[in-house]
């Protein structure tokens, strides 16, 4: 970087140079060739032109690791800028004719040209940064840019006429010339400030160098027109400031930043070792040639107990090397005469006194030069690894010791399967001569050891067990149990095997039979559905046997245990277990009877047994017993006793009967009961003793005969109990035949009630029958009788009301007689229908509510006329106790008017007293008619309630009525649930007295 | 003036409910069974209807139902003139629609006060 002064006083130098060396070479108008001012013209013109190419080189060449297109740009810039500007040169009127005649017009265009290329571009440059245009900043693409250019250039070289174009008059450059100089001023000038802007954003320093440059170009052209040997040495200067520019930018800032780097990188590297030297686990140091501790790590002072201060400039053999190997380390580990490094295991000192083994690396330090400066000690504390190998090779020595001692075989064989070592215990089963011999020359019989052991020998295991059988030396047949185990040397490759053996003979053959007798047992348990356990009360494990799963229904996957018993309990019978297992633990007899339910569901009934067994403090250990599945049992049982009590509890009896004698052999419940003998009583009585249908002919034989032919008979008899009655029965007999006996089995049924039922039945239809034909009869003939008598009345009644003419005293009264005759037939019909009503059970009452003072005044009212005329006093003495009755009102009215109408029907011609009196008489109300008439004689009275009957045939004509009242009135009481009775003293008077209930019974509503 | 309709069967009682009918000075006409009741009450409206049950072709409790199911015959009484008189049968032909209940034999005086009370209603 150049200060600005410096610069300025540089141009300023370069300037006054070129002013003074045109002052003093004096200029003529017309440079002729080989004139001093031309010459130097030339040159410096041409140094311009090597300048401008010089930056096309630098940075067409650069651009390979600079990558960057602004000056690729620039380079190819100067090409042009150099091709225009040696054409130029070339121009110059004292050159040599360029293709063309030569002439200052010529020169001065390409002297315009190459300003305008140089501006434009210059300003472009300032657009393109490092990467713009990448697609057409490619050396490819500017090697054809730059030969079509150079083409168009000699071109208009090659065709160049004078009269194209003036840039050059007789008085020097045209206006167009320094219009356009003046114009391409003005654009450097702006990209300068562009460049300026970038500079400031970017810091970038070559670009100082540009705007130097570029800047002076622009002075170059402002004196050129003045000071020509100055503008042409500042022009040179403006392109060396470029050519600067492209220099740093392109060479010097890359060996720069490369500079930069590495210096990083040696600092990085050496940080990088101090880490390694200070964190390292080894005890690092370093002596010099005179022995002398010059480093000292973080590890050594760890090891060693020294502080790197303490030992720093110390003699390393005098303070670590013990005195009696002092020499040998010198000289071995202070030499420093080496080449190599060396690797040795001394004892060394640490701070505190105590040795230690070490494991140590020695090795030559050297300076740059190869001159070695000292040695550097690696150092490991090996003390442990020194203690595991000694105690290994204790063990080792022990192992080998226990190896031949124990009562086991133990044999290696190599991987040939040849015998390469053996315990005691292998010499003395397969004899001393074992070592060296094939194990399958003590193979007994055809075996497949071989095929067994092979996964070893491969390395796909590590372990194998096998039973082989093996001959002894004593030439028995033995069988042994081997654990081969896979041998390997350190780098993993097998060598053989190592097998333990153990001579299993004697147990194998206990095993086997003990399988047996397991198996046996297995079988037995598995046919009586019975298995046995054991329970550990301390440790509350649970052994049982195979047929348990099968008891249970558990699936072998399931470990014996307390709980997966208990799971399986019906939850009813769960406490009924635990508590008899309690009871067990206290001692009692453990047997119970247990629902189950199996996982899949199905339930079963299991019997369990099982006893305890106690240590001398009468604690439980253990309690083993038996568990069986008695499902079956207990279904059989139920069963049977579902038939038994079907059988007993029978309403029918049963007997069964030997059908050889005839005997009852068995006999239910309702066979005694029905019979009235005890069962006992029974058995071993015969069919006859109260069978009593059967004729004189009948043979027991016969009738066996032909119960064996039908195979089932269906009678009807009768029975005669112990107590002599006798009873209808049906019995169906059957012959049974079972374990090769025959029994005939006979159900009997009392059909008694049947029978009774029946006949009732029959009985109750016809009455039925009879009962409605009666009812219907009695309807009809009402009605029939009614129609008749009502023109019978009708027409009397319509000839006494006279509407259709007056009668004679005689005719009224036959009239009169018709109607009274009319009249009393149809009481008589209303009598009759009624007790026939009675009679047939058809009277249906119609219970209410009544209030007995006022259905009486009801029912006076109706006879009071009556009384009026025969001069009858009706008095009423009604007791307060007596408010309401339950009873048909119609009905009760027509028992009161009955009894007043007879009382006063029967008193005295000159009159008499009829008294009615209301009473209560606890449930029964009770009502009394008594009058003051004739009385009724003592004989008579039985007779009174009589249908039909009056008490002499005189009274109908005298009295009237139908005879039917009284008959009717007591029915009617007696209906009610009443009764109903006459006290009378003949000639004195008669009091009738009925008692209704004041409640009524709802069974007397329907009677 | 008030127009009765008699329907009964029987030729003797016919000839006395009519006798005592217009005697009162009723305008009284007569069917013989059910079904010619009932035509005749489609011709013409009567003020109200003595019906005897027990009839030829159609008895009175199934006249009286379709009579009472005309339109104009809602509201005009239909009297039962009968010889059922059980107990119970009043209350039976109540149920089937009719409006009255008069048992045979009639008393002629109730008979002709009851139906002056109906009369004297409209």
């Amino acid at each position: 970087m150049i200060s600005k002064a410096k610069l300025i006083a540089l141009v300023i130098l370069i300037f006054l140079a070129g002013y003074f060396l045109e002052k003093a070479i004096d200029i003529s108008e017309d440079k002729l060739p080989g004139s001093v001012e031309g010459t130097i013209e030339v040159i410096s013109e041409f140094f311009s032109v090597f300048v401008a190419f010089s930056i096309f080189t630098i940075a067409w060449y650069s651009y390979n690791k600079s990558r960057n297109n602004r000056y690729l740009f620039l380079g190819m810039m100067f090409y042009f800028v150099g091709i225009l500007m040696l054409f130029h040169l070339l121009s110059y009127p004292y050159m040599p004719e360029f293709f063309t005649p030569n002439s200052y017009n010529k020169t001065a265009i390409f002297l315009l040209a190459s300003r305008i290329i140089l501006a434009t571009m210059f300003l472009a440059s300032a657009y393109i940064h490092k990467d713009t245009l990448s697609v057409l900043l490619k050396k490819s693409f500017l090697i054809s840019v730059i030969i079509i250019f150079t083409a168009i250039s000699f071109a208009s070289v090659y065709f160049y006429r004078d009269s194209l174009f003036v840039s050059y008059n007789f008085y020097g450059y045209s206006y167009i010339t320094v219009f356009f100089l003046s114009i391409t001023t003005a654009v450097i000038l702006y990209a300068c400030y562009r460049y300026f802007k970038e500079f400031k954003e970017t810091g970038d320093k070559s670009l100082i160098y540009l705007i130097y440059g570029s800047l002076i170009i622009i002075l170059s052209n402002i004196v050129y027109f003045a000071f020509e040997f100055s503008a042409h040495f500042l022009i040179i200067t403006g392109f060396f400031y470029i050519f600067l520019s492209l220099y740093k930018s392109s060479v010097e800032s890359p060996y720069e930043k490369l500079a930069i780097a590495e210096e990083k990188l040696r600092n990085a590297t050496e940080e990088k070792y101090r880490n390694l030297f200070n964190n390292a686990n080894d005890a690092i140091i370093i002596h010099d040639i005179e022995c002398k501790v010059t480093s000292w790590n973080h590890a050594s002072e760890k090891i060693f107990g020294w502080t790197a201060e303490e030992i720093t400039g110390k003699h390393l053999l005098r303070i670590l090397v013990p005195e009696e190997s002092r020499a040998q380390m010198q000289r071995i580990a202070c030499n420093i005469d080496r080449d190599d490094t060396s690797y040795f295991e001394p004892e060394l000192f640490r701070k505190d006194g105590r040795r230690m083994n070490a494991s140590m690396t020695v090795s030559n330090l050297r300076d740059e030069n190869q001159n070695v400066i000292g040695n550097s000690w690696i150092i490991k504390d090996i003390t442990e690894r020194k203690q595991a190998e000694e105690m290994l090779k204790t063990l080792s020595l022990r192992n080998e010791a226990i190896l031949a001692s124990v009562p086991e075989i133990i044999m290696e064989v190599d991987e040939n399967k040849v015998y390469k070592w053996a315990n005691k215990a292998g010499y003395q089963f397969f004899g001393d001569d074992v070592i060296g011999k094939e194990a399958a020359i003590y193979f007994e019989g055809e075996q497949k050891t071989y095929e067994v052991v092979m996964p070893l020998f491969e390395g796909c295991e590590d372990v194998i067990y096998i039973e082989s059988w093996q001959r002894r030396k004593d030439g028995e047949k033995r069988l042994l149990a081997w654990w081969c185990r896979v041998l390997k040397d350190s780098k993993g490759n097998i060598t053989g095997a190592l097998s333990t053996a153990r001579d299993i003979t004697e147990s194998k053959q206990m095993e086997i039979a003990l399988k047996e007798n397991e198996a046996r047992l297995s079988e037995a348990q598995r046919i009586a559905h019975l298995g046995n356990w054991e329970w550990n009360v301390k440790t509350n494990e649970l052994h049982w046997a195979e047929e348990n799963y099968r008891v249970f229904g558990l699936s072998r996957d399931v470990k014996p245990s307390l709980e997966a018993f208990l799971n399986t309990i019906h939850p009813d019978d769960l406490k009924l277990v635990q508590k008899s297992m309690d009871d067990a633990l206290h001692g009692k007899p453990y047997d119970v009877d247990m629902h189950i339910i199996r996982p899949d569901g199905q339930e079963g009934i299991v019997n369990a047994k099982g006893e305890v067994f106690f240590d001398e403090e009468n604690r439980p250990i253990r309690m083993s017993g038996t568990v069986q599945d008695i499902t079956e049992r207990k279904q059989e049982e139920e069963k049977l006793k579902l038939f038994h009590d079907l059988i007993e509890k029978s309403n029918d009896a049963i007997t069964i009967v030997d059908p050889e004698t005839g005997i009852i052999l068995d006999a239910n419940e309702k066979a005694s009961s029905s019979l009235g003998y005890t069962r006992d009583e029974l058995l071993n009585m015969h069919v006859y003793d109260f069978e009593i249908t059967l004729p004189d002919t009948f043979s027991w034989n016969e009738h066996v005969k032909e119960i064996q032919k039908e195979g089932n008979l269906f009678l009807e008899g009768k029975h005669r109990r112990k107590d002599g009655t006798i009873f209808p029965i049906e019995v169906s007999v059957n012959l049974l035949e079972y374990e090769n006996k025959s029994r005939i089995v006979a159900i009997v049924r009392d059909i008694t009630e049947r029978k009774k039922a029946a006949e009732m039945s029959h009985e109750n239809e016809r009455l039925v029958y009879a009962s409605k034909a009666k009812n219907e009869f009695l309807s009809n003939m009402s009605h029939e009788l009614r129609t008749p008598l009502n023109a019978v009345i009708g027409f009397s009644e319509l000839l006494k009301m006279k509407t259709i003419g007056d009668l004679n005293e005689k005719q009224e009264g036959y009239v009169d007689n018709i109607r009274y005759g009319g009249k009393h037939l149809l009481n008589l019909i209303s009598d009759i229908l009624d007790l026939s009503k009675i009679d047939a059970g058809k009277m249906e009452l119609v219970i209410e509510n009544i209030s007995v003072p006022e259905t009486l005044d009801q029912t006076i009212v109706m006879v009071e006329e009556m009384a009026k005329k025969s001069n009858v006093s009706l008095i009423k003495e009604l007791s307060p106790d007596l408010e309401f009755i339950e009873a048909d009102k119609q009905r009760f009215i027509q028992i009161l008017f009955n009894l007043l109408s007879n009382a006063i029907k029967f008193n005295r011609k000159k009159g008499g007293i009829v008294t009615v009196t209301t009473n209560r008489e606890g449930d029964m109300a009770k009502f009394s008619v008594s009058d003051t008439g004739i009385g009724i004689k003592e004989e008579d009275k039985n007779k009174l309630f009589n249908d039909f009957e009056q008490l002499d045939s005189g009274i109908t004509r005298k009295y009237g009525g139908t005879g039917l009242g009284l008959a009717i009135t007591k029915k009617l009481v007696e209906l009610h649930g009443g009764k109903m009775w006459v006290d009378s003293e003949f000639g004195v008077g008669s009091t009738f007295t009925f008692l209704l209930p004041i409640k009524a019974n709802k069974g007397e509503k329907n009677t | 003036m008030t127009r009765l309709l008699v329907v009964e069967d029987d030729l003797m009682n016919l000839n006395l409910i009519c006798e005592i009918l217009k005697a009162e000075g009723f305008t009284v006409h007569y069917a013989m069974d059910g079904i010619e009741a009932i035509d005749m009450a489609k011709k013409m409206l009567y003020d109200l209807i003595l019906m005897d049950i027990e009839l030829p072709r159609m008895d009175g409790i199934e006249a009286t139902r379709i009579i009472k199911n005309m339109l104009n015959y809602k509201k005009i009484p239909v009297i039962a003139l009968t010889a059922y008189a059980m107990r119970g049968d009043k209350e039976r032909f109540l149920a089937a629609g009719l409006d009255d209940y008069i048992p045979k034999p009639i008393d002629v005086s109730d008979f002709i006060k009851k139906l002056e009370k109906y009369c004297s209603r409209d």
